[in-house]
């Protein structure tokens, strides 16, 4: 019995069978991103914490921050962050309107002329205090502005992780080429994330997560570190305190409270 | 079959959700050993760090979050706020030490400066707020036709502030600095300027608290900043001496006038008074922050706290600050990655210098158009401003009766940010009118600065770069607060 006959039906079912696979694979790598992005985090968040830049041979530098996160109607997302610490920089804060249709708006406040400035959110490049934190990299990026794949399964920080591969469909959109992720499937929470810029062989910065902590059932990244891998210079961040869901009020996420330390003040954990 | 087999198998291959040849290799685990991370810093400022809960069970396998971390100070337990604490905090919130060469200059060959403010702000309710502030400023210029020395004391911001809801009520000397452009905004109308170190300075530091009762008001965007200066004070001036006096008698010029033999031999023999009898008048200011651009209305019967000259019988130059009226316009919004901001303003009464040396009054229009910018989205900063100012008067008049020009600023950052380069900048188009400030500061030792700069400055007659050619100056100077 010759199979010559049947032959173009098995490739077309086999090539519905590799694209619908591919589609489902395709699916699931987005549903993860999208399990990622949709993490319980509560309807609002305050932290304090610090940011540790360290240099080899050299003292470390420290920036003490309160942040504030507040999820609002309609799919917007505020975030105020406050400078505690160097005094050079105390005082100084920044106010981010992550808008549903994935703009954002920035005022910063600068303590020394009293003044809010409204400041272009694309300088996604810019190292944000000195730090190995890029802008962009403080913006919740939206899983809908990446193609993502699984790469498969490896074990990171003990765990066994899904490899997600994240590509941005506008290249102009991201200072990152692609960034691969491991994340932990039981909790959704990347264990380490590699950056990619020019070279899109080798990363050029880590994200490692370093400890964790349940608050209010929710999940508190509580320590973590950016490497740049080329430098070696690092980035670390950790939380000593968060509070979930104590129902910030949306004035806190105003010019006015971005202008008036005293205003948020009472807020912090 | 094989056939059927090896397309199979090249399909896999290909297919991108299962591409385990991407797989990157494992991460060497000895990356994550742990460091040592120093304490808090002690700081009035200085957030409560949490009590690490009892839950090891849920920590991550690699580390806990605090493993080598000094102990955190106590906590409640409970997951809540902190709410109002009182708040007593006090410091030195600026110390400048520079050390300056001025390579042209006849007045002197050095100019160094002392500048020291302190504080102490109580906040013993969530509704007050009492603040008292004090500065002492010191110059020594030496080396030259003029040398001097200088120590001057001053009330920095202390005030009584009063917070209810959206009101916020200030009674004390305040430093209120309104508008949206850098250098020289327009709707800046009630702050007191600081001349001690003329342009030398960024605009926060070029201005200094003065007397006044201050009302803020919010209603949801919008915020209303009424402003009443019971008690004026004009502009901090240098001694006639300092190479940034305003007045030089040496060249017999004054800073914005054209130069003539007369006016030389009157600044020559002058008496230099001031005038800052009485009330500074008032002004109103109505903003709105968020979609789709910010912007802002200034309405403001004020007087100047710069001087006009006047010359008197005697001979004297009285510096004087009439009332002049001003009517203001400004906006900011973002575009396509750039920050454009406008401030457009008319003000009447603008005092004028007859070619008698007669004062006259007009009116003027200013207008300045600034780009802020960030090339490649990266860490360098580009302010770049556009000013054009007219008086309007048909009388022929000793001062500039047109200015177009541009100035800024460029910066960025380098060696994981522990250095900084700036470039400030200023220039004429209608006239010669040159400032480069070039800047290189190290900032890794916070939060102290360290830092070389000059200034360099080149005109025609009636222009500041002008008036300030011979002033280039090298500075070698320490910025820090504790």
């Amino acid at each position: 019995m010759s199979f010559t006959p049947l032959l173009p039906l098995v490739r077309f079912l086999l090539l519905a069978l590799l694209l619908g696979a591919a589609s489902a694979q395709a699916d699931e790598a987005s549903d993860l991103a999208q399990k990622v992005y949709d993490r319980p985090n509560g309807r609002d968040l305050t932290t304090l914490g610090r940011m540790v830049l360290t240099e080899k041979g050299r003292a470390p530098r420290i920036r003490e921050i309160v942040t504030y996160r507040l999820d609002k109607s309609g799919g917007e997302t505020a975030n105020l962050i406050r400078f505690l610490d160097p005094e050079d920089i105390a005082g100084t804060g920044l106010l981010s309107i992550d808008k549903a249709d994935g703009s954002t708006d920035q005022w910063l406040y600068l303590p020394a002329l009293d003044r809010v400035r409204r400041i272009s959110s694309d300088r996604k490049g810019g190292r944000f205090v000195g730090s190995d934190l890029y802008f962009e990299d403080l913006q919740e990026r939206k899983p809908s502005k990446d193609r993502h794949r699984l790469l498969g399964k490896q074990t990171e920080n003990g765990l066994l992780c899904e490899v997600l591969e994240s590509v941005p469909l506008d290249p102009k959109e991201s200072v990152y080429s692609r960034r691969i992720s491991w994340v932990d499937p039981d909790t959704a929470i990347p264990q380490r994330v590699d950056y990619f810029e020019k070279d899109p062989a080798s990363p050029s910065k880590r994200w490692l997560l370093r400890g964790k902590k349940r608050n209010q059932d929710y999940w508190t990244l509580t320590d973590s570190r950016m490497i740049d891998l080329e430098s070696g210079h690092e980035t670390r961040m950790v939380v000593d305190a968060a509070l979930y869901d104590q129902r910030l009020p949306a004035k806190l996420f105003t010019s006015q409270a971005l202008a008036d330390e005293s205003l948020e003040s009472e807020y912090r954990p | 079959m094989k056939k059927l087999l090896l397309m199979l198998s090249l399909s896999l291959i290909a297919f991108p959700g299962v591409a385990a040849d991407d797989l990157p290799p494992p991460r060497a685990v000895t990356q994550d050993a742990p460091d040592d991370l120093p304490p808090p810093r002690t700081t009035p400022r200085k957030p409560r760090a949490a009590q690490p809960e009892a839950a090891p069970a849920a920590a991550t396998p690699q580390a806990s979050a605090t493993d080598d971390l000094p102990p955190p100070t106590a906590r409640s337990r409970r997951p809540v706020a902190r709410g109002f604490q009182p708040v007593l905090k006090f410091g030195i919130d600026d110390l400048l030490l520079e050390a300056g060469a001025l390579p042209d200059a006849p007045e002197a060959d050095s100019y160094s400066t002392l500048r020291a403010s302190a504080y102490v702000l109580w906040q013993p309710s969530r509704d007050w707020e009492f603040r008292a502030g004090a500065r002492l400023d010191g110059m020594s210029q030496a080396g030259g036709l003029a040398s001097h020395d200088e120590m001057l004391a001053d009330t920095g911001d202390t005030y009584v502030r009063y917070r209810n809801g959206d009101t916020r009520l200030t009674l004390g000397a305040q430093t209120i600095i309104w508008g949206r452009a850098d250098e020289i905004p327009l709707a800046d109308r009630v702050s007191r300027a600081d001349l001690t170190r003329f342009s030398l300075d960024d605009l926060s530091d070029r201005r200094r608290a003065q007397l006044a009762a201050r009302w803020e008001q919010s209603f949801g965007d919008y915020k209303l900043d009424a402003v009443w200066l019971p008690l004026f004070r004009g502009a901090q001036l240098p001694d006639v001496a300092s190479v940034w006096s305003p007045i030089n008698r040496i060249t017999g010029q004054i800073i914005g006038i054209a130069p003539s033999p007369a006016l030389a031999a009157l600044v020559g023999a002058a008496q230099i008074d001031e005038d800052e009898h009485g009330s500074g008048g008032g002004a109103l200011r109505l903003t709105k922050t968020g979609e789709p651009f910010d912007f802002g209305v200034t309405l403001a019967r004020t007087r100047q706290s710069l001087p006009y000259y006047r010359v008197d019988a005697g001979p004297s130059l009285t510096a004087i600050h009439p009332y002049n009226s001003f009517v203001g316009a400004d906006f900011e919004l973002v575009s396509s990655g750039l920050t454009w901001r406008m401030e457009l303003g008319y003000t009447g009464d603008v005092p004028v210098t007859l070619a008698t040396t007669a004062m006259d009054k007009t009116h003027s229009l200013d207008w300045i158009g600034a780009l802020e910018f960030f090339p490649g989205g990266g860490d360098t900063r580009v302010n770049l401003q556009l000013v054009a100012h007219a008086l309007q008067t048909d009388r022929s008049i000793l001062e500039l009766k047109e200015y177009y020009g541009a100035n800024g600023e460029i910066e960025t950052g380098f060696g994981q940010g522990r250095w900084k380069a700036a470039l400030r900048f200023a220039t004429g188009f209608n006239v010669r009118d040159v400032y480069l400030g070039p800047k290189l500061s190290y900032v890794g030792w916070e939060p102290h600065e360290l830092y070389v700069a000059a200034h360099y400055f080149d005109g025609e007659a009636r222009t500041l770069g002008g008036f300030h050619q011979d002033h280039s100056l090298i500075t070698l100077g320490l910025r820090t607060r504790f």
